[in-house]
């Protein structure tokens, strides 16, 4: 009768006790995504695209985590909203912050020239980059990823707005598409994601 | 061992627990006071304008060349306002409205020495893709304090097109806004970061 239960409480405690080294190790190294993980098979096609410093090759970036977002510069809300917290990412990952790059391709050709893409990137980061083209060739990549946009009637004084997607599209560092990140991640989430690829 | 270690956490932390709640409650209470700082209108006024603010921007250059032919196709949008919408960059002014009078009111327009023109703008989620639109015929601002309207990033807010000066955080400038009922209201707009 007393061994039995000694046996148990000693089973007992022991295994409390593994759980308690194991459990929060495992969370602490929680190698899930916040954002949505996609099938890394396929790179994407490489593109071309234009950069106040000349032509930019997506290849151009293998090395980085690549953290594209579409938007554009006469955007006043969730572009600055989203860059922003782009530009807070990287001060949060440090010294890792040097092997993400972020970019933003146009959605707006017609207005966005690289040079004001350029002025616009680097007010949020200065390592910040954006890109434009054709709108062929804008309307291509985005399409190759899921990311839509279109032409909107705006105000007198607007023109038109330009109604886009909000998510961000991350490749590894072996240029590998791997995740989707929904506009509403924060920016612990975000480097937590982004940490996980590096 | 590791849950009686928790127990007396727990039990040396509840006066501290105590004490932050005492706290929060007296807080909360001292909130409604001091509450409106940058209104543009005393208590009394019919309309409330609180907390109004914009994002910091910057001022963008277009004279760093730009040949858009290659790249203007698809006609409709002519130049005027292709014009329009390029020179500076855009802002956006956030603020809470208050109406306290018996009758409804709306926002109907709204001007300022930053910016060429202000339009008012909606920004809707639809599946992941982000729609901004003019609010046709201004927005309304219902009576009642239980109605107060926010204008805040993700919504509604005053569009700023084409500024005219850098908006720095710290900056502050005035923005001139109609109602149809209270008419004209100048409120001063912070810079800060969301
Ligand atoms: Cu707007």
């Amino acid at each position: 009768m007393k061994r039995p239960l000694m046996f148990g409480i000693a089973a007992a405690i022991l295994v409390a006790i593994v759980a308690a080294a194991v459990v929060p190790r495992l969370l602490a190294s929680d190698e899930s995504f916040n954002g949505t993980a996609v099938d890394p098979d396929g790179p994407p096609e490489e593109f071309t695209l234009v950069s106040a410093a000349g032509d930019v090759n997506l290849s151009d970036y293998r090395g980085s985590v690549v953290v594209m977002y579409f938007g554009y510069t006469n955007c006043p809300d969730f572009c600055p909203a989203t860059l922003s917290k782009l530009s807070k990412v990287r001060e949060q990952l440090g010294d890792d912050a040097d092997d993400v790059q972020v970019l933003m391709i146009s959605v707006d050709p017609e207005r966005d020239s690289p040079e004001r893409l350029a002025q616009y990137m680097a007010s949020f980061d200065e390592s910040f980059v954006g890109l434009t083209g054709s709108d062929e060739t804008l309307r291509g990549i985005a399409a190759q990823f899921g990311i839509f946009f279109q032409k909107a009637e705006g105000g007198d004084a607007s023109g038109y707005t330009v109604d886009h997607s909000t998510t961000l599209v991350v490749l590894d560092q072996q240029g590998r598409q791997r995740l989707f990140l929904p506009y509403e991640l924060t920016v612990d989430q975000v480097s937590h994601d982004l940490e996980n690829l590096l | 061992m590791s849950r009686i270690f928790g127990r007396s956490n727990l039990r040396s932390c509840w006066p501290i627990l105590l004490v932050a709640v005492v706290a929060l409650v007296m807080l909360a209470a001292c909130g409604d006071d001091d509450g409106d700082d940058s209104s543009g209108s005393d208590g009394d006024a019919a309309i409330v304008v609180t907390d109004a603010w914009a994002r910091p921007a910057i001022l963008l250059d277009d004279d760093a060349e730009m040949e858009g032919e290659e790249t203007a196709e698809e006609g409709e949008m002519d130049h005027d306002d292709m014009e329009m919408g390029m020179g500076g960059a855009n802002g956006a002014v956030y603020m809470t409205i208050e109406n306290n009078a018996d009758d409804d009111d709306r926002l109907v327009a709204a001007e300022t020495e930053v910016a060429g023109a202000v339009e008012l703008h909606n920004v809707n989620m639809v599946e992941g893709v982000m729609q901004m639109r003019e609010v046709e015929g201004g927005i309304e601002i219902p009576a009642g304090e239980s109605a107060t309207v926010v204008l805040e990033p993700g919504g509604l807010h005053v569009m700023l097109i084409g500024l005219n000066q850098a908006l720095e955080v710290g900056d502050t400038f005035d923005v001139e806004l109609d109602f149809e009922q209270a008419g004209t209201i100048t409120v001063e707009v912070e810079v800060r970061e969301p």
